[in-house]
């Protein structure tokens, strides 16, 4: 007996594949630890298993586009990057809506969230940022820089980075660099939006309104964070994107065709003045710290990028190789 | 019972892998619980592979993104059943989901319009009805609730490779120069794409197996000795390279050898299988000109004829089959519409074409049901041969019956368009010419025969010519002397091979001006093109260069069916259509890419002379049918 192939309209919403996601009642919620513009993320354990995750339920439009573009690149880069310093995906599990509120239709059971599954980790750089021992803000960095380097190398940038997105678990042996949400494939020629990375850790050339930038906007990131640990506050805590540029400028000295060949060409180069003093002073605010460390700071917070240390020199530098 | 088992078996295990054995797919596809052939799968397989073909093209996205849709609906139907899943919607899902996953996203409305205008491209009233507020509304709901129902399916596993990148690594690499390799190799590669290979084994291995092959068709030797074995520029291991090669092998073998010669004693199935490539192709002109060249009876009509019967005989046992009606030959079908019973043999051929969606045409629909009747016994004969000219000829003229007449009518109409269209009408002319090359031991079979010493492109439009011809000698009386006949043939196609040639020529002297503004495009496209491939290392990453400074490499390039993206602003044909049927698809399909003023200029006079050979077509037939009454 043979059988029909399916009516062009027809899909088989009564149960789901075999093989396909499992829903996320294979896990049971044990409490929601974060919450806000990303999204709601929970600690939950997997029922079978025993072993702790972190579900973060992905932030769904209004559908006008399917399923968002931002959330398909994420997942595919995170299933990509295989490296200890770097959080894994481990699965995306769906959830079943109800009958009722999608009024009656059969299709319900595909209009339920979405979560994607992550290994558990204790908490995040945020909560030991500023209290940290020198022998432990090096173990950090170095990690921190691994993970870097593994993504640059696979030509993925971060460009996000700061303390919420750094988790430690292990009892703070274990760093990974998180949320990839806006990570992107970059090529030497691209072209990419220049609103992206916290504002504190910004680097100066997206201030400016660049869109041709490469891996140093993470390098950036990580000199602040570098810096923060050591400081124990913030390096460059703007409120707005002008403030932001005036802190930069005050301790990295002002841009100009010298010092930064082809800033002068940038799309908002204009609408900043000269103030006073001009010249760079980072140094002195770290005066009283490890030589070796200030000196990396200083080359990780080089305005022009293309003079910003990579992550692979960082981690060759004298502060890793040292013994202190 | 036991394929359950199994499948239960690997939900249970959590089995994350995307590849399976040829045994597994074969028997443990979801769609074989549901009644459906591994036959009628790999049909299917062949029809949702073309479609998203000719959405992706039409949508001008690139071939990586094509590719990519296409392993998403492969592995889509490992999980789910095509019994209870629309191919049509599950294809056009793919490519919604491939234009953003690989980053050339296409806005949901253009694909749903597009797709839906593909899908009932031969029912120009319910494409149309994609204009209608309610009607795209609900065809937007349904893609979108498919797509959570691919995405669930799938996994979320967005990372697919795919064979083209580790190819063309590997050539440069061993320093392969040669054009005619590369091109071969990569015409398998997008072959091998709508098979189960590339669910059976990884993409270096297909790149691997298409590389070798490639090398033994050009005579060209690969390095097995010192630091460059060849082998060792693919991350392959020995054993399952052998085994791909030996897939590899039956295909390629099995099309060869159903094109030198068939015979009656072939199992159904592969015969059938055989007329679906032909049907899916445009060597089905190449195999009626290699069956007419190789035949050495003093009848020189009756080999072909006897193909024929045997084959529409086979497709009207799978529409049988389809039908769940016993089977029936032939002669018993025709004496059945002689029978009181007129009416159900009518419902049952509008079942028929239903069920076809568009795929192979059956023969019988060729046939006004009126005409049939009218015809007594002593004409029977006449019918099976009508018949079996409609279904060898049905990719190439739409299952028109054709005669001297019509021959020379639908020479007259091409030399019209050209000569009215001027250059810009030439180089429409130039892409509907184009398309998927066959493999080179079919040129060369082709070639030897002919003692036609060109281009395989070349080769193909003689045998076209060729191939009409022949087909066209089908309707003269068989009382015909045997040399007067060879003289005939013989005289009628040198003329037009040579005409032929020299089009060609003409042609390839205007694109030589051209190529050169493109090259830069080119070599840009390409990289673009790599980029969407790219695979990630933990090493340094390698970037290949790829240089297209060659001419006739560009050329067949294009014909290989590579689609430019965005700067195509040339309005894009079809691959294996003649100018003829392509103008006719569009008018079908009743889409138009938006060209630029000129091209829409262009397209418009295209349309209007494309109504006027529909016209002239149908008088034609017209004509033919009275002659045979007659």
């Amino acid at each position: 007996m043979d059988g029909e192939e399916a009516p062009p309209g027809a899909l088989n919403l009564a149960d789901y594949a075999p093989a396909g996601a499992r829903t996320v009642d294979c896990f049971r919620r044990i409490r929601k630890i974060g919450e806000g513009t990303y999204g709601e993320v929970f600690e939950a354990m997997d029922i079978i298993t025993g072993e702790r995750a972190a579900l973060k339920k992905i932030k769904l439009d209004d559908g006008k586009e399917g399923f968002p573009r931002q959330i398909l690149r994420e997942i595919k880069l995170l299933k990509k990057l295989d490296h200890e310093n770097i959080i894994r995906l481990k699965e995306i599990v769906v959830s079943p809506g109800t009958a009722h509120g999608a009024g009656g239709s059969d299709d319900y059971m595909y209009r339920g969230d979405i979560y994607m599954v992550f290994e558990y980790m204790d908490h995040d750089l945020k909560k030991v940022l500023h209290h940290s021992t020198p022998s432990q803000v090096k173990y950090y960095m170095e990690q921190l820089l691994k993970g870097l380097h593994y993504c640059h190398v696979n030509n993925v940038l971060h460009r996000d980075i700061k303390g919420a997105n750094l988790l430690i678990s292990g009892g703070g042996k274990l760093l990974k660099l998180a949320d990839f949400g806006l990570a992107r494939p970059f090529t030497r020629d691209g072209s990419f939006t220049n609103h992206v990375i916290t504002l504190w850790y910004r680097p100066p050339e997206l201030l400016l309104g660049a869109t041709n930038y490469a891996e140093a906007v993470d390098i950036w990131s990580v000199g602040c964070i570098f810096a923060e640990f050591l400081l124990r506050k913030p390096l460059f805590p703007g409120r707005t994107e002008q403030e932001q540029l005036s802190k930069i400028f005050e301790l990295c000295g002002f841009p100009n065709e010298e010092n930064w060949p082809g800033v002068s060409k940038l799309p908002l180069y204009k609408t900043i003045r000269p103030t006073t003093p001009t010249k760079r002073r980072l140094r002195d605010i770290f005066h009283n710290f490890d030589s070796h460390a200030v000196d990396l700071i200083d080359r990780m917070l080089i305005l022009n990028p293309t003079e910003r240390i990579s992550a692979h020199d960082a981690l060759c530098a004298a502060y890793f190789i040292t013994k202190m | 019972m036991d394929g359950e088992s199994q499948t239960s078996k690997l939900s249970c295990e959590h089995m994350y892998s995307w590849y399976f054995t040829r045994e597994e797919l074969e028997k443990f596809s979801p769609s074989r619980k549901d009644g459906i052939t591994e036959i009628m799968e790999s049909e299917i397989r062949q029809l949702y592979c073309s479609f998203i073909r000719d959405v992706g093209i039409r949508l001008k996205l690139p071939q990586m993104t094509i590719a990519t849709a296409i392993m998403f609906c492969h592995r889509f139907y490992l999980y789910q059943s095509l019994a209870k899943n629309g191919w049509q919607t599950i294809a056009t899902v793919c490519i919604f989901l491939a234009s953003k996953v690989e980053d050339t996203p296409c806005p949901l409305d253009q694909v749903i319009r597009v797709a839906y205008g593909t899908m009932y491209r031969r029912d120009p009233a319910t494409a149309r009805r994609i204009h209608q507020k309610d009607v795209f509304e609900k065809q937007k709901a349904l893609i979108l609730t498919g797509e959570r129902l691919v995405l669930t399916t799938v996994r979320f596993d967005f990372n697919i490779q795919h064979p083209y990148r580790p190819l063309l690594d590997a050539m440069e690499k061993l320093g392969i120069s040669q054009k005619e390799v590369k091109q071969v190799a990569w015409n398998f590669v997008n072959d091998w794409l709508k098979t189960t290979l590339c669910l059976q084994y990884k993409p270096q291995y297909i790149a691997a197996g298409s590389l070798y092959l490639a090398a033994k068709f050009q005579n060209v030797k690969l390095p097995v000795h010192g630091g460059h074995v060849w082998w060792h520029q693919f991350d392959v291991a020995p054993k399952p390279l052998e085994a791909v090669l030996q897939q590899m092998r039956e295909m390629v073998h099995m099309k060869a050898k159903l094109f030198a010669h068939p015979s009656p004693a072939k199992q159904k199935e592969v015969l059938f299988e055989g007329m679906l490539l032909i049907s899916n192709s445009p060597d089905s002109v190449l195999t009626q000109s290699s069956l007419s060249v190789s035949s050495s009876s003093p009848e020189i009509g009756d080999p072909n004829d006897h193909l024929q019967v045997d084959s529409s005989q086979d497709i009207v046992h799978i529409e049988d089959r389809s039908k769940s009606y016993p089977e029936r030959n032939l002669s018993n079908l025709t004496a059945d519409m002689n029978n009181p019973g007129k009416t159900h043999n009518k419902e049952s051929l509008d079942q028929a074409l239903k069920i076809k969606h568009g795929g192979l045409i059956s023969c019988n629909q060729q046939i006004p049901l009126d005409a049939i009747a009218k015809i007594d016994s002593s004409t029977a004969k006449c019918v099976e041969q009508n018949i079996g000219i409609c279904c060898s000829s049905s990719n190439t003229f739409n299952g028109k019956i054709l005669n001297p007449f019509s021959i020379s009518q639908r020479s007259g109409d091409k030399t019209k368009l050209c000569s009215e269209g001027g250059s810009s009408l030439t180089d429409v002319d130039s892409k509907s010419t184009q398309s998927v090359e066959p493999p080179t031991t079919i040129c060369n079979h082709t070639s030897d025969s002919l003692n036609v010493d060109s281009l395989c492109s070349d080769q193909r439009l003689a045998n076209s010519t060729a191939g009409t011809t022949e087909k066209a000698s089908f309707v003269l009386p068989v009382q015909i002397k045997v040399d007067h006949l060879c003289v005939e043939r013989k005289k009628v196609d040198v003329a037009r091979i040579k005409d032929l040639l020299m089009k060609r020529k003409r042609r390839r002297e205007r694109q030589g001006r051209c190529i050169p503004s493109v090259d830069l495009s080119e070599e840009a496209w390409i990289e673009r093109e790599l980029e969407s491939g790219i695979v990630f290392k933990k090493v340094d990453h390698v970037v290949a260069s790829y240089d297209l400074s060659d001419e006739g490499w560009i050329e067949r390039e294009l014909e290989s069916g590579i689609v430019i993206g965005q700067k195509n602003d040339q309005p894009v044909s079809l691959d294996g259509l003649t100018e003829d049927d392509w103008i006719e698809r569009e008018l079908e399909s009743g889409i138009i890419v938006e060209p630029g003023p000129a091209g829409k200029k262009l397209k418009s006079k295209l349309l209007s002379e494309g109504h006027e050979i529909m016209n002239s077509r149908w008088e034609i037939n017209g004509k033919s049918m009275q002659n045979q009454v007659t």
